[in-house]
């Protein structure tokens, strides 16, 4: 069976983290959301896949090449032009990227999944074709209850007894919001479908395509049945949806690594002494780090590979990323570390290097020199230290 | 001027004025060694400090030694962070708005 994934995106919503990488490859502890789409799409025979790319779109085709590694076929429609040595995004809209590709080979044979390249689903594929054959459609639509509060980030439906979508409208305001049943950005769709999506000009999906075929009364389905959903739309969905998975309350996900003690995993070639350190779980420690005697961890927390936390730091409920040092009187809490920024989950960030304060975070690449003979930075630590003994 | 300064019961009050904070934009000695023993250091106004603008708070509270007090308030964002960061929320009372820290501080 074919797919298309959507993942031409940029990403706005979780700056900073899309500077250097573009939503699809965002990892939920190590493994990029993309994986454990195309992982899925597996399990419902999906063995050809088409993979919009246009922000950072060597990220993704160097990190997915062929499909070899993951069993699938994987070709790349990229959207954009290379100008000065630049990508620029060529907006051609998710539905006008997909014609682009029907027009180009005729990929389209039959029926087939759209799927959008920045949630984790485990949605059955076999009810939702089940129920797209049976309805004859040529578009259906998985659809899913919020708040009211939320519909403003989504697609909004209304359908009819038969699960008939009379109308559609993109990210309405909660006062005119037709219903709370939203779109999920998971598609069937048949081939036929094309021949409504205009050539050559900027067409969505959400915006444009669904409002048409609502309109027009086509065969166009929704459906509702329940399954697992983490949208990472923000830094803060994206910070949730790490602590879930690492509390273990998403179903089927398989963290990698071994289960070092009970809620503590690992990767390989760690130096970890845990009679000399604090650690509470959860938490997950990547590839050849180093942790020292006397630094206190505490979960949910996850420690990329190849970084080194000090003896006498605290780390409480991050996302470091690889090759990061923690050193000297550094409490980091609640914070992800990320580009040498420090993003907190509402997505306010400190820069390391415009605040100064590579005395505590710096890349672990760097040579250590240990204890840093900056005045400011030896007047602090020792006022933390005293505050540290007297208290 | 990037300070301003305004006596009210026993505090000192020090009110940074600029959004950024660094060592050389704040002059606190001057205040300290005229015998001001309670300081309270405004930090409404910004939005940004780096460590050695850090240093040099740290550095006026050590001048002031155990005499008299040292609180801030107005601390939010940035700020706020750089503090936890390197733990000396622990070390200054701080306080959420000025009124708050006139009442309580003592």
């Amino acid at each position: 069976m074919k797919a298309i994934i959507l993942a031409a995106g940029k990403g706005t919503r979780v700056r900073p983290i899309t500077h250097d990488i573009p939503k699809p490859m965002i990892p939920l502890i190590r493994k990029p959301i993309l994986a454990s789409i195309i992982e899925h799409l597996k399990r419902y025979s999906v063995d050809q896949i088409i993979v919009t790319t246009s922000h950072l779109a060597p990220k993704i085709e160097s990190y997915l090449r062929d499909g070899e590694l993951l069993g699938v076929q994987i070709a790349y429609s990229f959207e954009g032009l290379l100008a000065g040595g630049k990508i620029q995004g060529l907006a051609l809209g998710s539905a006008g990227g997909m014609k682009k590709i029907q027009d180009f080979s005729g990929f389209f044979d039959d029926t087939f999944i759209v799927v959008c390249g920045d949630a984790l689903i485990d949605l059955d594929f076999e009810k939702v074709l089940a129920f797209h054959r049976e309805k004859d459609s040529i578009a259906t639509i998985v659809l899913k209850e919020v708040t009211l509060m939320e519909v403003p980030k989504y697609g909004v439906v209304q359908t009819n007894e038969q699960g008939r979508i009379t109308k559609f409208q993109e990210k309405p305001t909660p006062d005119k919001a037709i219903s709370t049943t939203i779109n999920t950005g998971i598609y069937v769709f048949e081939p036929t479908v094309f021949d409504h999506i205009p050539p050559e000009i900027h067409y969505d999906i959400g915006n444009h395509l669904f409002p048409a075929l609502a309109e027009a009364g086509l065969p166009f389905y929704g459906i509702s049945i329940p399954f697992q959903w983490l949208d990472i739309g923000t830094i803060t969905d994206y910070w949730h949806a790490t602590r879930e998975i690492l509390l273990g309350k998403v179903k089927g996900y398989n963290l990698p690594g071994q289960e070092i003690k009970p809620g503590i995993r690992g990767g390989l070639n760690l130096r970890v002494n845990f009679a000399e350190i604090d650690i509470v779980p959860p938490v997950y420690i990547g590839s050849s780090t180093l942790i020292e005697a006397g630094a206190k961890i505490y979960g949910p927390t996850v420690i990329g590979a190849n970084c080194q936390i000090k003896g006498g730091t605290i780390i409480k409920e991050c996302l470091i990323e690889d090759y990061t040092r923690v050193k000297g009187i550094a409490n980091l809490e609640r914070l992800i570390v990320f580009g040498s920024k420090c993003i907190d989950p509402s997505g306010d960030a400190l820069d390391i290097q415009e605040t100064d304060i590579s005395w505590l975070i710096e890349d672990s690449r760097r040579e250590d020199f240990g204890q840093v003979d900056l005045p400011y930075a030896q007047l602090i630590s020792e006022l933390a230290r005293e505050k540290a003994v007297t208290s | 001027m990037c300070i301003e300064t305004q006596k009210k019961d026993q505090f000192l009050i020090v009110t940074f004025l600029e959004k950024r904070l660094s060592a050389a934009l704040l002059r606190m000695k001057a205040l300290i060694q005229a015998g001001h023993q309670y300081i309270l250091l405004d930090l409404s106004h910004v939005d940004f400090i780096d460590s050695s603008g850090l240093g040099a708070i740290v550095s006026s509270f050590k001048l002031l030694g155990n005499k008299g007090n040292f609180v801030l308030c107005g601390v939010h964002g940035a700020v706020m962070s750089l503090l936890n960061l390197t733990r000396m929320d622990r070390v200054f009372p701080i306080y959420a708005s000025l009124e708050e820290a006139i009442r309580d501080a003592h």
